[in-house]
């Protein structure tokens, strides 16, 4: 559970004014209510077609928040908390078949960046966030501990193909290979195994010391600050070794 | 910046990487398209060339490609996990369903998030299903030239 | 007041006020959307693209998408609903009668027993919307009184007007009432969700775009 904060209305009201855009008005004026966006929603569906899981009931707590301002309250909150993080995966489906095309999932991360700014944010989230700032990646993995799985993994790929490496920060390689953090902490085969992909293609690859998680779960979060920060360091990680392409995982 | 998936697909169309299709042979395979590989990335073609290579009886899911369903694990789901757990298993019935109907034995998603929902709701529903990346089913699949090979006597431990 | 003068008022300096605050309101409004979007939705104009633009507002503007696959009787009532909503009140002989009265302009217009059906034919399609609304779940859950408000500022010069023309009630109270709903639809055009006349192409396109950049379609 996210942890009990007091509500700051003013630095809602800010959050309001910082986010408000063209788009976002436009959207949340001209929903006609029409809906259409019901059946499209896995959440609608998957739950008895609850219609209070469709995708507009969703634009509209925001469209709330919007109005609100600083006069919101905690109940409120914890209603948008709810609603934007809980109801909505930001899957841009529903979308696709709104008559007017309007775009719940950013609809749904300007509500989360509004919960963001009264630090109503789900506590994994925030530790996925406080770990990028210490550590650059989501999953608390020290440079140490990445070195070490990078070369645990290519000793096992060099038992069956005595050739193969996993390169480290090769200046001017063709390409700069990225992965999810979950892949060094749970899932360390997904490595070598690229590394297989990578050496039997022939590719001229490397991997970075720094900047080597391409997650951003910041953005998930609402939190455009941390965001911007954490693609940045793929960013800087890229220009530091002069790639060519950079290639994300799977 | 390049998607995995796009990558593989220009390996394979180039010859790059050769794969050996029997190896899934008897088995059903269906595809994953992740909300922000296919919809949102643009990769979705890519997926369907690799997949030609890779097994021989396919199935699609309805819908798929850029009208897919998110399985329920997208936009942070996966990570928030306690309470939002819960929802996010009841969210992903659509896609169990969805599998079932495939009668598909293995799911391959290129996304860390479908793939941990996917395995999630397999257990939940009873969906007896596999779920594998595009590099599990290549580490299978991929055709490694004798000269690449480690030599047997010199494995001796 | 008598019904002269009302009816003088409402043909003269308040049909003035009605279509300039609709014109000029909507025109406002665009302005200061965009000037907006300069400031904080860069990625509209960082992903332009004509190609994107124009398929996404094509392909809703005829009925060629899933939604309509999908959905085919609101499709098919809502088109005809706003093909009649708009082409009966700018066709109308009646009504090229006055714009010929006033600025000797004239242009084609529909046959009277056209455009009655036309009249009919939408307030039937809003009766629809409203059962609709009231009847599905989930779209009962989003409607608000407004919807309902706006729905009947649309219908009602359209009720009034096919009253006029059959001259049921008493002729004159009906003709102003007619004026007085239609010029009230035109003033709250520009404030209210009924802006989507011209907001959809906005939207549209900037959701084309969007989808396009990563060569989606958003149809």
């Amino acid at each position: 559970m996210a942890e009990k904060v007091a509500v700051d209305p003013q630095a809602f009201k800010k959050a309001v004014d910082d986010r408000t855009n063209a788009r976002l008005k436009m959207w949340l004026e001209i929903c006609a209510h029409c809906g259409l966006c019901a059946d499209t929603c896995h959440f609608y569906l998957s739950n008895d077609r609850d219609p209070k899981l469709i995708p507009a009931i969703k634009g509209k707590k925001v469209l709330e928040a919007f109005k609100k301002k600083d006069k919101i309250d905690e109940a409120f909150l914890e209603e948008l908390y709810w609603t934007v993080y809980g109801d909505c995966t930001m899957c841009r489906r529903c979308t696709m078949f709104c008559p007017f095309g309007i775009d719940i999932a950013t609809i749904t991360s300007t509500g989360r960046g509004l919960c963001v700014s009264q630090g109503k944010v789900p506590e994994n989230l925030v530790k996925t966030i406080e770990s990028y700032y210490e550590y650059g990646n989501q999953m608390e993995v020290s440079e140490e501990d990445w070195i070490d799985t990078l070369q645990w993994m290519e000793e096992e790929l060099q038992e069956e193909l005595p050739g193969a490496t996993i390169p480290i920060d090769k200046k001017g390689a063709n390409l700069l290979y990225t992965v999810n953090a979950r892949e060094p902490k749970f899932y360390p085969m997904d490595i070598s195994q690229a590394a297989m992909v990578f050496y039997l293609a022939g590719e001229d690859w490397t991997m970075s010391s720094k900047g080597w998680d391409d997650t951003n779960l910041a953005m998930f979060a609402g939190d455009l600050k941390a965001a911007g920060y954490v693609s940045q360091l793929v960013r800087d990680a890229a220009e530091e070794l002069e790639v060519k392409r950079v290639a994300i995982t799977e | 910046m390049v998607h995995s998936v796009t990558l593989f697909a220009e390996y394979l169309r180039e010859g790059r990487l050769k794969l050996d299709k029997s190896v899934f042979g008897d088995q059903r395979c269906t595809y994953q398209d992740p909300c922000n590989v296919s919809r949102n990335g643009g990769c979705g073609k890519d997926a369907r060339e690799i997949i030609q290579y890779l097994c021989e009886d396919f199935v699609e899911m309805e819908p798929h490609g850029d009208y897919n369903f998110c399985c329920g694990g997208g936009g942070g789901a996966i990570p928030m996990a306690g309470a939002f757990r819960d929802r996010r298993i009841r969210s992903g019935k659509v896609k169990a369903d969805e599998i079932r109907a495939t009668g598909a034995s293995i799911c391959f998603t290129p996304c860390h998030n479908c793939y941990d929902q996917i395995r999630d709701l397999s257990k939940e529903y009873e969906l007896g299903i596999k779920v594998l990346s595009f590099k599990e089913m290549f580490e299978e699949a991929l055709i490694i030239p004798e000269e690449l090979k480690a030599k047997e006597e010199d494995e001796e431990e | 007041m008598n019904l002269v003068t009302l009816y003088e008022l409402l043909r003269g300096p308040l049909l003035w006020l009605a279509f300039g605050v609709f014109f000029g309101g909507m025109v406002l409004r665009v302005i200061l959307f965009y000037r907006l979007s300069k400031r904080k939705d860069g990625v509209i104009y960082r992903f332009f693209s004509w190609k994107w633009l124009w398929l996404s507002i094509f392909r809703w503007i005829v009925p060629l998408n899933e939604t309509a696959k999908k959905n085919p009787i609101v499709t098919l009532v809502g088109f005809v609903f706003h093909i009649c909503l708009i082409a009966t009140p700018i066709f109308l002989l009646a009504h090229g009668v006055l714009w010929y009265e006033s600025w000797e302009i004239s242009w084609w217009s529909l046959s009277e027993q056209v455009a009655d059906y036309m009249t009919l034919i939408v307030i039937g399609c809003g009766l629809f919307f409203a059962i609709r609304r009231m009847v599905l779940p989930h779209v009962r859950i989003v409607t608000t009184a407004a919807d309902y408000l706006l729905l009947a500022v649309t219908l009602t010069p359209f009720v009034t007007g096919y009253l006029a023309y059959h001259q049921y009630f008493d002729y004159n109270t009906v003709l102003i009432l007619h004026m007085f709903f239609g010029e009230l639809m035109l003033v709250v055009i520009p404030f209210t969700k009924l802006s989507h006349f011209l907001m959809f192409f906005f939207s549209r396109a900037i959701t084309g775009m969007e989808f396009g950049r990563r060569s989606a379609p958003s149809w």
